[in-house]
């Protein structure tokens, strides 16, 4: 393989005055692809460039781009994703419903609280025990909403309503009214409406708080894993976990955390996602598990680790939304949506690794 | 004395055995417990009910344990076995009504039902076909691919189907795949549906552990790049698994719609969907997660005993939630089991255990 | 070789297994149900024994003395509200040919087994609903579901009937697996709520070929099916979606765009709340105009994504959106069409969760259907004990059409689910 590597290396110097196809399509990627949906976008209709527009496609993506930068975390160390995704979305939307009770904070604590036990579980598990990640997530997954499932008996919790059984199902909150009876008696309608109310915040301009939120995570996100020492970390654990072991870092650990950032990052869009349905339920998060991988995978990163970064997956997000928008705006029907939005995500993603093998960094 | 002490002691790798075989040892365990608390969980009638919804689950299981023991996931299978039950029943009547209907009599329902099989396992080997291509050849990771598929595809059934269920305009099959070929209890499982099933199930094993290309692929699947060395065509190789997998999976999901009569464009987006019960069908009858190892007959065991488990918390009363609560501990445990193993065995990596018996035995001696 | 001796060995020691506890437990349930079983039986066929008989006919006197119509629901509501059927038009020769726009078009799915002649049914032994064994089947876990079996556990209560609900989430295979064990457990009724028209032929062929009568409640058997099925009972989802887009239509003066979230697609909701309004309108109101029709799932994000786009494509010429579920598709659109400033546009949705109950009070939705989940489990109840009590037994038994708007939502509190 080395010397495949080093070949591909040689003909790439002496062709430096040539920019090939794979070249561009390599380092641009997912923002070439962009590129050529703004021009279509054009095509669609006449208010494809207006700010309404933009602030809705941003908008509707931007609780699966909370959840897409935990998940490259967990894709960017090699484990390939985190299928306890949805359930600790659903986990934390209950739960951020029954803190609700003492305040918006508490809230907000309590679910990122338990989305962190669920990651460092799983982190646990898989960094020190070195389960496999999918299977375990996956089991992870399926224990969860189990849990959800029977603590709740099959019904939902909505924040401003507490009927007879309200305090003697759920998930903790049969456990919150023992230790504090008082807790019965609060009126809801106060605290409900500022718990909706955190979906339908808008800033300047009518830009949505979960809009703002999802940035600031990308944000974050993007510093920890290509500016912080552990991200640097993380890359060498991604490419080569043996190797990353050997050479003094604590791969185990950095494994845990990367599980940890994940289902933090799913909590946040759980509760996002609840404040949304105005319900928190075992359904609220289905589906995301994959979704994220798809805009993670459209954004450049490798599913074997250690390459890509967040601001590719902030264009896979970001284009996952434009697909939709464009086809909605063509008036294309959903059946054909999917058929389409399928296509280019295999067509994308086989060109990308393809001119990632002809450029020689790939050993796939 | 002293060798059988050694030998004992070399050969006490019983951890690395259980793990192996022990679709068996949980097969034994589920069925202790079931007929303690609930014997008439056997009775022949309820026996049949458990084979017959597992069929699907077992045939498809057939190409997922390929795939997965060439080192690779087809995360496709679901939409796979909708585009195979609805292009059954479409084709079905787009031919019987060109055979002439019900005035062709029966060579026309014959030739429309061969026809019709036909179409579908060729839907599903095309898909099979192009999954296999994009991995093994164009080399994209197998997860991408077939993510990408299983929502292309799954717009085709829709397409297809006008988001509507298909039913063939007769009955002529239906009251054929599940009649049971002899009326004694307990035999009353084997319907063609299920022949059909064993044979797929005892074929395929055969063709693993019997033929060189069985050996071949195992080897594929646990190092592609000395196998590549050793002369396989590894490419060829990861291609036909999927390709089979393709073809399981339409006719699973065929089999399926005939059984029935109806084909059902949204088949498992709800409740544990076909691919996840497959997936940890394979994963616990012990095909290793990333290739090398793996068994279809283990597989089509646990997926019996996955589906006897929910059969028998139905039985007892309990709702979906308790199901799918067993089915994450028993798929965490057995993923746990397994790595503990391979941990266990990390830890002896390199030992060298009649070294340090004879080191010990002259310890003792002194 | 070695490796395929232990397989094979270990199959035949799972077969030898399941023989061997098949043995013991046939011992063992001869045994236990030999006591009750041969009770009931001589009470149905000899009639002439004076003791049984009399039995018969204190359980008959005592089933129809019991009265439930009076029966309220945990709403504090009545618990059974019949609806009335509509007029049925006759078939067209094929259906499935005539355009998307033509109400008769789903004829097949709107009037199911409404004039199908039932070839042979099961006849009612007509001793008394009292200590009937039933089994109901439902679709999902929804929450809708378990208010429906609320209503059907208390109906029963009422008759003293043994009810068991069961639930296949929404898998199609688990339902066919659980007639298979309904019909193993040999229940006086069962009940089913398929999960997909055309598949319930063969599931209520099942039950029937058993002898075991039963009621199709909550979603309606396509036409063959009902040859081997007592009853259907739910609510009429043509009828009420026909009734929406009349109240819709007569709101917005007979013009307007039109614009539809359906339900999921494969059953007959989807059709039911798509296509219903779109060949109501086709049929009545030529001037209210089809824009587009997508399937976002139920999901607020998805739904939202979608409403802005149409905002953003058709611009005024939207003025009415017609959506398939009250909670998460219509929570996203009210938030899609407050963000663009666009209140104007008229949004309606089906069924009468809390969430659209609170969207019609706070004008977010213009009217929802009112679908009791209670009495749609309540009724196949009721049905069967028509039935046991030798009463007669119509073909189709519906939830009564209404509409709730801001002017009556009161009535209609607290919601069921």
């Amino acid at each position: 393989m080395s010397s495949d590597n080093s070949a591909s290396v040689v003909t790439l110097k002496s062709n430096t005055g040539k920019v090939s196809f794979n070249t561009i399509a390599n380092r641009f990627g997912v923002f070439l692809m962009i590129a050529v949906l703004l021009v279509v976008g054009a095509f669609a209709s006449p208010r494809f460039f207006s700010g309404a527009n933009w602030l809705n496609i941003l908008s509707a993506v931007s609780i699966l781009g909370m959840v897409a930068v935990g998940v490259s975390f967990v894709i960017y160390c090699g484990k390939y994703g985190d299928m306890s995704v949805p359930m600790v979305m659903a986990l934390s939307g209950v739960i951020s419903v029954e803190f609700m009770r003492y305040g918006i904070v508490p809230s907000f604590l309590g679910a990122v609280a338990v989305g962190a036990v669920i990651g460092l579980i799983n982190g646990i598990v898989i960094g020190k025990l070195k389960v496999n990640a999918i299977i375990w997530t996956l089991a992870m997954n399926f224990i969860l909403e189990g849990l959800i499932r029977w603590s709740y008996h099959g019904t939902q919790i909505y924040p401003d309503m507490a009927t007879a059984v309200t305090y003697k199902t759920g998930f903790l909150l049969p456990l919150m009214a023992k230790l504090d009876p008082n807790i019965m008696n609060i009126d809801l309608t106060m605290r409900a409406e500022n718990f909706n109310a955190l979906a339908q915040t808008y800033f300047a301009g009518g830009i949505p708080l979960m809009l703002v939120v999802m940035v600031i995570i990308m944000i974050i996100g993007y510093f920890i894993q290509s500016k912080s020492s552990y991200g640097n970390k993380l890359k060498v654990v991604g490419s080569n976990y043996d190797v990353g072991n050997m050479s003094g870092i604590r791969a185990t650990t950095i494994v845990m955390l990367a599980f940890m950032i994940s289902s933090i990052c799913a909590s946040f869009a759980g509760v996002f996602i609840t404040s949304v349905n105005k319900v928190g339920a075992f359904y609220v998060g289905a589906g995301y598990d994959f979704q994220a991988v798809t805009a993670i995978i459209l954004g450049g990163m490798s599913l074997s680790g250690g390459r890509g970064n967040i601001i590719g997956v902030a264009g896979g997000v970001i284009m996952l939304g434009l697909i939709t928008n464009i086809l909605n705006l063509f008036g294309v029907g959903t059946f054909t949506q999917k058929m389409i939005s399928g296509a280019i995500f295999i067509v994308v993603v086989a060109v990308n690794a393809n001119s990632l093998r002809k450029l020689g960094k790939d050993d796939a | 004395m002293r060798d059988k002490n050694l030998n004992s002691k070399l050969k006490n790798n019983f951890g690395a055995k259980a793990n192996d075989s022990r679709i068996y040892i949980f097969l034994v365990i589920v069925f202790v417990i079931i007929a303690a608390i609930y014997p008439a969980f056997f009775t022949s009638g309820s026996i049949k009910a458990l084979v017959s919804t597992s069929l699907i689950y077992i045939i498809v299981g057939v190409g997922f344990t390929y795939v997965m023991i060439g080192g690779n996931f087809d995360l496709s299978i679901g939409s796979i076995i909708n585009a195979g039950a609805v292009v059954t029943m479409g084709e079905f009547n787009r031919f019987y009504k060109i055979f002439g209907g019900v005035e062709g009599g029966d060579s026309a329902l014959i030739k429309a039902w061969i026809l019709a099989f036909a179409c579908a396992i060729g839907v599903g080997l095309l898909i099979g076909f192009v999954n296999g291509f994009l991995v093994a050849k164009v080399k994209v990771h197998s997860f991408i691919v077939t993510i990408g598929m299983l929502t292309t595809v799954a717009g085709f059934v829709y397409t297809y189907s006008h988001g509507n269920s298909i039913s063939a305009n007769t009955y002529s099959l239906v009251d054929v795949i599940d009649k049971s070929f002899v009326k004694i209890p307990y035999l009353e499982v084997f319907t063609p549906r299920f022949v059909i099933a064993i044979i797929l199930v005892v074929v395929f094993e055969f063709i693993l552990l019997k033929t060189k290309w069985g050996y071949d692929l195992f080897m594929v699947g646990s190092n592609k790049e000395s196998s590549f060395f050793a002369g396989i065509n590894t490419v060829k190789k990861v291609w036909i698994t999927f390709i089979i997998s393709g073809f399981t999976a339409a006719l699973g999901g065929s089999l399926f719609a005939v059984s029935m009569n109806a084909a059902v464009p949204n088949f498992g987006e709800r409740g544990i969907a076909p691919l996840m019960f497959v997936l940890a069908a394979t994963i616990i009858g012990g095909t290793a997660m990333l290739g090398g190892s793996g068994s279809v007959v283990k597989t089509a065991v646990a997926t019996i005993v996955i589906q006897s488990i929910f059969s028998f918390l139905i039985s007892m009363g309990m709702g979906f939630d308790a199901q799918v609560l067993a089915a994450g501990v028993v798929l965490g445990a057995v993923v746990f089991f397994e790595s503990f193993s391979v941990y266990r065995q990390g830890l002896k990596e390199g030992e060298r255990p009649a070294l340090v018996l004879e080191a010990e035995q002259l310890r003792l001696k002194k | 070789m070695k490796k395929s001796m232990r397989t094979v060995f270990a199959i035949l020691l799972c077969l030898v297994m399941v023989f061997a506890f098949a043995a013991c437990s046939n011992g063992g349930n001869s045994g236990g149900s030999s006591a009750p079983a041969p009770a009931p039986a001589p009470a149905e066929e000899d009639a002439d024994i004076p003791a049984a008989s009399a039995d018969t006919e204190d359980n008959l006197a005592k089933s129809k003395a019991i009265d439930i119509s009076g029966l309220k629901g945990s709403d504090g509501q009545l618990l059974l509200i019949y609806g009335n059927a509509r007029p049925v038009p006759e078939r067209p020769a094929d259906p499935k040919s005539l355009p998307d726009d033509d109400p008769l078009k789903y004829w097949d799915i709107e009037y199911a087994g409404r004039t199908t002649q039932k070839a042979d049914p099961i006849v009612s032994p007509a001793d008394g609903i009292i200590g009937k064994k039933i089994i109901m089947i439902g679709q999902s876990e929804h929450p809708y579901w378990g208010a429906v079996f609320n209503g059907a556990t208390i109906a029963a209560n009422a008759y003293g009937i043994e009810l068991t609900t069961w639930n296949p989430n929404g898998d199609l295979n688990q339902q066919n697996q659980l007639i298979d064990k309904a019909i193993q457990e040999k229940p006086d009724m069962i009940m089913l709520a398929t999960l997909d028209a055309e598949a319930s032929v063969q599931q209520f062929k099942k039950i029937y070929d058993a002898d075991i009568p039963s009621v199709a409640f909550n979603m309606f058997p396509s036409d063959e099916a009902m040859r081997y099925v007592t009853a259907i009972t739910g609510p009429d989802d043509f009828g009420q979606f026909r009734l929406l887009a009349k109240t819709v239509a007569d709101k917005v003066g007979g013009k307007a765009g039109v614009a539809y979230v359906t339900h999921l697609p494969g059953g007959s909701p989807y059709f039911a709340r798509a296509y219903g309004p779109i060949s109501t309108y086709a049929q009545d109101y030529p001037d209210m105009k089809t824009l587009d029709l997508q399937s976002p799932g139920f999901e607020a994000p998805k739904t939202k994504q979608v409403v802005a786009d149409w905002i953003t494509k058709f611009g005024d010429q939207l003025n009415v959106i017609i959506l398939s579920d009250d909670s998460a598709q219509s929570e996203g659109a009210a938030q899609a069409v407050k963000e663009a400033g666009r209140d104007d546009i008229i949004m309606v949705a089906a069924g009468n969760s809390k969430i659209g109950m609170d969207l019609v009070k706070s004008g977010g939705l213009y009217a929802i259907t009112y679908q009791s989940a209670e009495a749609d489990g309540a009724i196949p109840i009721k049905v069967a004990a028509d039935y046991f009590n030798g009463e007669k037994v119509e073909n189709a038994y519906y939830l009564p059409q209404a509409i709730i708007t801001k002017d009556n939502v009161e009535q209609y509190e607290p919601a069921a689910w």
